[in-house]
């Protein structure tokens, strides 16, 4: 019977060790946002991976950064194609290697952005999001406004898949509390408030440039 | 819908870059429109998710007063008020300031017709509501559970 879960509840690294350790010989599936990724066992060690466009040890290494995903592993079936030599410890090891040196990386990206929005002139407050409304980057807290950030990006991906528009850059949203400047990136989200008397519109370009500096 | 109604939604359709605007009662229904003809259905869409936004505020003690969809080819603007939404639908932005102009002499205009008002008011719904009844997925279930009323 093959075994089904999610990698929100079940990491890929645990899913990798208890394959390996109990030297099962099985075929992993993940699909994550309509992508779908193999990884062999056999013997005790990952035998071969795929991941479009990568093979080997870097479709390991890509599959390793994937926080959510539906997967299935079923035991007995054998690999096609020998891709990966490496032992399953080494990859596992640069693999978190990789994703912590990533993160760093992003960290750093995010700072960068957020200080120059802050220096334009309007920019009241800025903070980088995730799209479940979680502070990623950010030196000021508000919960709420996180959540309602998040919300009306997923809502309007859905208008724009809907209603079969083209990809959208940025969202403005004006309330009685604040006026707020969404736009995704790198899979977070950009928050952006507003001083009360700046027009979106003249403000926008600067933002943008901001963007395609960083 | 009236004469006066379709001659003020016609007024921002003839300025550069409308392409069609439409407004939208709190079922999602549109109750006028001028310039291109759109799938019912798709305002439709458009309109539910933008009240779903509203709603979520609204469960917050916000209250939107304007999205605004930007694109490189297109742009959405959402003005909303207490029982309906004006959608413009643009492809360029050039003339945006009189554009914004417009829009807010037309919503001046709607909001003092009595007809059109006694009309809204009656085939609405309050915006508190829409997001008490509206069906989500397992990620939105996720996120709006966040917002606890």
């Amino acid at each position: 019977m093959a075994l089904v879960g999610n990698l929100r509840d079940l990491k890929l690294a645990n899913l990798i060790q208890l394959n390996c350790m109990e030297k099962n010989t099985a075929k992993l599936t993940i699909e994550h946002a309509g992508k779908y990724g193999i990884i062999y066992f056999h013997g005790g060690q990952i035998v071969h991976a795929e991941y479009d466009p990568d093979i080997g040890d870097n479709a390991v290494y890509r599959l390793l950064t994937l926080e959510e995903g539906n997967f299935k592993v079923e035991g007995g079936v054998r690999s096609p194609a020998l891709t990966v030599e490496s032992s399953w410890s080494n990859i596992l090891l640069e693999g978190l290697h990789q994703i912590d040196h990533r993160k760093s990386a992003e960290d750093g990206i995010n700072q960068h952005l957020l200080e120059m929005l802050m220096n334009i002139k309007g920019v009241e407050r800025a903070a980088v999001i995730s799209a479940n409304g979680s502070a990623i980057t950010s030196n000021f807290t508000d919960p709420d406004g996180f959540v309602l950030g998040a919300w009306t990006v997923m809502e309007i991906n859905q208008l724009i898949s809907e209603a079969q528009l083209g990809t959208k850059d940025f969202i403005t949203v004006v309330s009685d509390k604040n006026r707020l400047l969404l736009r995704e990136y790198n899979d977070q989200i950009m928050y952006i408030e507003l001083a009360d008397k700046i027009q979106i519109d003249t403000i926008l370009p600067f933002i943008q440039k901001a963007f395609v500096t960083v | 819908m009236s004469t006066d109604i379709s001659k003020w939604l016609q007024d921002i359709v003839d300025i550069k870059g409308v392409t069609g605007v439409f407004v939208v009662s709190n079922r999602g229904q549109i109750v006028a429109h001028a310039g291109v003809k759109i799938e019912t259905g798709k305002i439709g869409r458009i309109a539910d998710r933008i009240l779903r936004i509203e709603g979520a505020f609204r469960r917050k003690g916000q209250s939107l007063k304007e999205i605004d969809i930007i694109a490189s080819n297109y742009r959405i603007i959402g003005m909303m008020r207490e029982y309906f939404t004006i959608f413009t639908l643009c492809n360029s932005t050039d003339a945006l300031p009189l554009i914004r102009i417009t829009l807010n002499v037309t919503i001046a205009h709607l909001l003092e017709d009595k007809k059109f008002n006694k009309f809204i008011t009656k085939s609405g719904t309050s915006k508190t509501q829409i997001i008490n009844r509206a069906v989500f997925n397992k990620d939105e279930t996720k996120l709006i559970s966040k917002l606890q009323r």
